[in-house]
């Protein structure tokens, strides 16, 4: 399964410096994202990828070691943001 | 005999506020703290209040007031000692119903040196008390309850109105500010005792000037504590103060606009105090090193 990014560029993004709020008008709500939630987003909206890839992209990005609890919490992120609809299942 | 006639309209900010009673009591509180309120009694008015009086079936002897907006009536009827308080509450839920063309924060307000220092918080944070204190020593009073913001314009409007003290703070203000004007105390009210403070005479000559924000502070009071001003992060402030504000999803992008444009322009600070004296004085300081 992949993941893409919903409508990433009808969103309104305020930059405070690694921390970001964003308003999304697809449903109202305003969100604040760290540096990597927002990477990750802005990755999904390059191109369609799985949860492995976005896993890889985002390990050397951050220099972060790919190990089960990094997979489980960036997995876990791409859920919520399905659930909040900032992205989406690729059809 | 304007406010048992036609109305008394009354300027309140950017606002005209059309006042009507037949209950004597309260017209008397009402020519008391008014007294130094602009008339608007030929412009426009945008809301039509009514305190009027009432008898239950239940007990007749017991006289009750309701408030009404044009004509509608948005709470139950109250005891008739509590006519004033149940005015002040009412015209604040009208202002934060009715009003978006503003931004709409849920905040004290006061300015100095032509810069608006903000105090969003919940009720709770002694913010009424705060504002009230600052409004005596040396700053304007906007309001101790909205902070209007013209997010087109990018300044806020005072709408400087009474400030309602509950409880410890009213005996707390006799002491601090003897020169204060204070109504009578409502006792037994939801959010128990109550007594309205004037706002101080100059600021409302001066409530048609708005001015720019310059500092966001969210306010708590905490017995005993010493005075704590620390810097808060930007996005953390954002976020605090979007969900500070009444209509900020009601607005949409321009409500995300406009807090973004305020946090950009603002120095954003939590604050923890207790003694009203010492945060005054920290203010000032504040104020004079920007």
């Amino acid at each position: 399964m992949r993941w893409l990014s919903n409508n990433f560029h009808s969103l309104l993004i305020a930059d405070w410096e690694d921390e970001y709020t964003v308003f999304q008008p697809d449903s109202g709500k305003t969100h604040f994202l760290n540096r990597m939630s927002m990477q990750m987003l802005s990755f999904l909206d390059q191109h369609p990828a799985s949860s492995a890839e976005v896993c890889s992209y985002l390990s050397r990005e951050f220099e972060r070691e790919t190990n089960q609890n990094f997979q489980d919490s960036i997995e876990k992120i791409l859920y919520h943001f399905d659930a909040l609809g900032l992205i989406r299942k690729e059809n | 005999m304007r406010l048992q006639n036609k109305g008394l309209r009354v300027a309140m900010g950017p606002f005209n506020v059309c006042i009507q009673t037949q209950y004597k009591p309260l017209i008397v509180q009402l020519y008391t703290l008014y007294s130094h309120y602009r008339l608007a009694q030929d412009e426009i008015a945008e809301f039509h209040v009514r305190i009027v009086t009432e008898r239950s079936i239940k007990n007749p002897l017991k006289l009750k007031v309701r408030f009404l907006i044009d004509g509608q009536s948005p709470f139950e009827s109250f005891p008739e000692d509590q006519a004033l308080a149940v005015l002040e509450w009412g015209i604040n839920l009208a202002i934060a119903v009715r009003v978006n063309h503003f931004l709409l924060l849920h905040s004290a307000v006061v300015e100095k040196n032509n810069n608006v220092m903000l105090f969003p918080a919940w009720p709770g944070s002694g913010k009424t008390t705060l504002c009230t204190a600052l409004s005596h020593r040396g700053f304007r009073l906007f309001s101790d309850e909205f902070g209007l913001m013209d997010f087109r314009q990018g300044v806020f409007h005072p709408l400087p109105r009474l400030m309602p003290l509950k409880n410890e703070s009213i005996p707390v203000i006799r002491k601090h500010l003897p020169e204060a004007v204070i109504g009578q105390p409502i006792p037994n009210t939801h959010k128990g005792t109550v007594a309205h403070v004037c706002p101080p005479e100059e600021s409302l000559q001066l409530s048609k000037n708005t001015a720019k924000a310059r500092w966001i502070i969210f306010p708590k009071w905490v017995a005993e504590s010493a005075t704590r001003l620390e810097p808060i992060a930007d996005a953390e402030a954002f976020m605090l103060l979007a969900s500070n504000a009444f209509n900020y999803e009601v607005l949409g992008a321009s409500g995300f606009r406009a807090v973004a444009q305020l946090i950009s322009s603002c120095d954003c600070y939590t604050l923890v105090y207790s003694d009203l004296d010492e945060i005054t004085a920290a203010l000032h300081h504040l104020v004079d090193e920007t």
